[in-house]
């Protein structure tokens, strides 16, 4: 598997920083992406100090910090297996050693007070800090990408051959770099060798793995974002399984209960189905039954009797319903009436007939209301129409 | 971070709903045998009421129209009105009851059908009238005639 394709960051900043004053000094920063199928240098912060480039990388971005300056040691060998700095202490200062594939042992050391200072100044800005690297070390990382190329970084002079690192000499020509502006090409980009130096610290961190893991030892080169969101996940879950814990527990207990509930008022239970059947045939039968009298002595008849008693002269009945319904039946439907309603219709000799008529209805106890609704004389009748509707109590 | 919306729902599905149902059922459960302290008595009590409706309001459904036929035919001579018409009857049904209403016409003197009326009310127990109409109708041959529109309606329970 190509290695890109483990790597789900999308950009790289690799700050390099110059360790002989950072707050004066100018910092670089190259910004490199990751492609399909490789790693481009995609633009350059560069020259300014610390503080004001830190500015310009955006918070939780993926951050390398490149080391580089006159307070990085660098030591070399050609035999893989030598010790090069055998007079320092490890307490006070960081390590990182390198053996190329030609054999070279490449070993670096810086103060732990420096680079601590500096990471935590970093770490307090909220940056997300991947990899710490040691400038020039980190460069043998290219070898095999680089060929027959004489490259110099810092004080150092690098030579490759067809895969591997040839020969590496200290550049004695007072300390400035021999060839400052002369660029190297990479898969078709021109890199100048501070680019080169910060790209090899990329590579460094993606073929070996976070280089803090051997020389910082017992740094907590933090990475807020990470540790928040795997804080974050593992509160989520160990919410959720204490939930899930005490939804189990309750729901075992309401099952508990549940069935002893069930267990001991099985009969009770089967009563309270009875109960709610037969509440429920009472309510069907009355709502198709017409309740047609409140009191068992008002009947028919002494609806009929009691209307015909305050009948005046001068009324006539053409017709009376007490309890009128629909004249037709209509199937699939209850026959209803309206139970509270007595409709006349006749004919009445004179109005003060009528008035007489409804003035004795009115003064039954079982009518609420009477409601005239219609009344008629026409010039060829004698007599006028009228149609009253009496409502009961 | 996408498993665990969808641990979430599966928790909610699988286990928090089984927990809400039995909380519903069980609460359910406590505020019916609330509701009903004295089943017993409530079983009683609604058994007593629909023994009365059955007294009072419910017939056997094969024979009301013959009982009714009977009926009818003995008080129209004893209260000298005339059986005019008896149409077919409507039935509607519902999930327990069927309800049966006919439609009886008469003719007489107003107090003759009073009286018939006032009878069919006390005498008769397989069905109840439910609605009384008179009119008065004015024939070219026949003079003058008064008719009782009734109609009589039973309820019995479909499903004993």
């Amino acid at each position: 598997m190509n290695i890109l394709d483990r790597i789900r960051t999308k950009r790289y900043h690799v700050l390099q920083v110059d360790l002989s004053n950072p707050e004066v000094h100018p910092s670089s920063c190259g910004v490199f992406c990751k492609l399909r199928d490789r790693i481009e240098l995609e633009h350059v912060l560069n020259a300014m100090p610390l503080n004001e480039i830190l500015d310009l990388i955006p918070k939780n971005s993926r951050v390398i910090v490149l080391f580089s300056g006159d307070q990085v040691l660098t030591r070399y060998s050609a035999e893989e297996r030598s010790t090069l700095f055998e007079e320092i202490e490890e307490e006070e200062f960081y390590l990182q050693k390198l053996v190329t594939r030609g054999g070279w042992a490449i070993q670096s050391a810086c103060r732990r007070v420096i680079i601590d200072t500096i990471l935590d100044y970093i770490i307090l800005n909220k940056r997300f800090l991947m990899d710490v690297s040691l400038s020039p070390t980190a460069i043998p990382i290219l070898e095999g990408t680089i060929r027959k190329e004489i490259l110099v970084i810092g004080h150092f002079q690098f030579s490759f051959g067809e895969k591997e690192l040839e020969h590496i000499r200290e550049d004695k020509s007072t300390g400035s770099r021999k060839r400052p502006d002369e660029r190297i090409n990479l898969s078709g980009t021109n890199y100048t060798p501070e680019q080169l130096s910060q790209m090899a610290a990329l590579m460094h961190l993606l073929l070996e793995g976070p280089a803090h893991l051997s020389i910082l030892k017992g740094q907590n080169i933090q990475n807020r974002f990470f540790c928040r969101f795997r804080l974050t996940v593992v509160l989520t879950l160990a919410s959720l399984f204490v939930l899930l814990l005490v939804n189990f527990l309750l729901y075992s207990h309401l099952q508990y209960e549940l069935s002893n509930l069930k267990k001991n008022g099985q009969n009770k239970l089967e009563k309270i189905h009875e109960i709610e059947g037969l509440k429920s045939q009472l309510t069907e039968f009355q709502s198709l039954r017409i309740s047609d009298r409140s009191d068992p002595e008002e009947t028919y008849s002494f609806y009929l009797e009691e209307i015909a008693h305050g009948r005046e002269s001068g009324i006539w009945f053409n017709s009376l319903y007490i309890h009128p319904g629909n004249k037709r039946f209509e199937k699939g439907k209850p026959y209803s009436v309206d139970a509270t309603s007595i409709n006349i219709e006749g004919e009445a000799k004179d109005p003060a007939s009528l008035n007489r008529f409804l003035v004795s209805l009115k003064g039954t106890k079982w009518i609420s209301d009477i409601e005239v609704m219609h009344y008629e004389k026409s010039l060829e009748q004698p007599n006028a129409d009228f149609e009253i509707i009496i409502k009961k109590k | 971070m996408v498993g665990i919306p969808i641990m979430m729902l599966l928790a909610w599905r699988l286990s928090f709903r089984q927990t809400y149902n039995s909380v519903m059922e069980l609460r359910q459960f406590r505020s019916t045998s609330l509701q009903y302290p004295d089943p017993d008595l409530t079983i009683a009590q609604l058994n007593e009421k629909l023994q009365l409706i059955k007294a009072d309001d419910m017939g056997d459904h094969q024979s009301t129209d013959e009982q009714l036929m009977s009926a009818i035919s003995q008080n129209t001579e004893r209260y000298h009105v005339q059986l005019v018409e008896f149409p077919e009857s409507h039935i509607y049904a519902s999930n327990n009851y069927t309800v049966q209403t006919f439609r009886v016409r008469l003719s007489g003197r107003f107090s003759n059908l009073v009286r018939f009326i006032h009878s069919a009310e006390y005498d008769l127990h397989t069905c109840r009238i439910v609605s009384v109409g008179f009119t008065r109708e004015v024939h070219r041959k026949q003079g003058e005639k008064l008719y009782a529109d009734l109609l009589f309606q039973s309820v019995y329970k479909t499903n004993q």
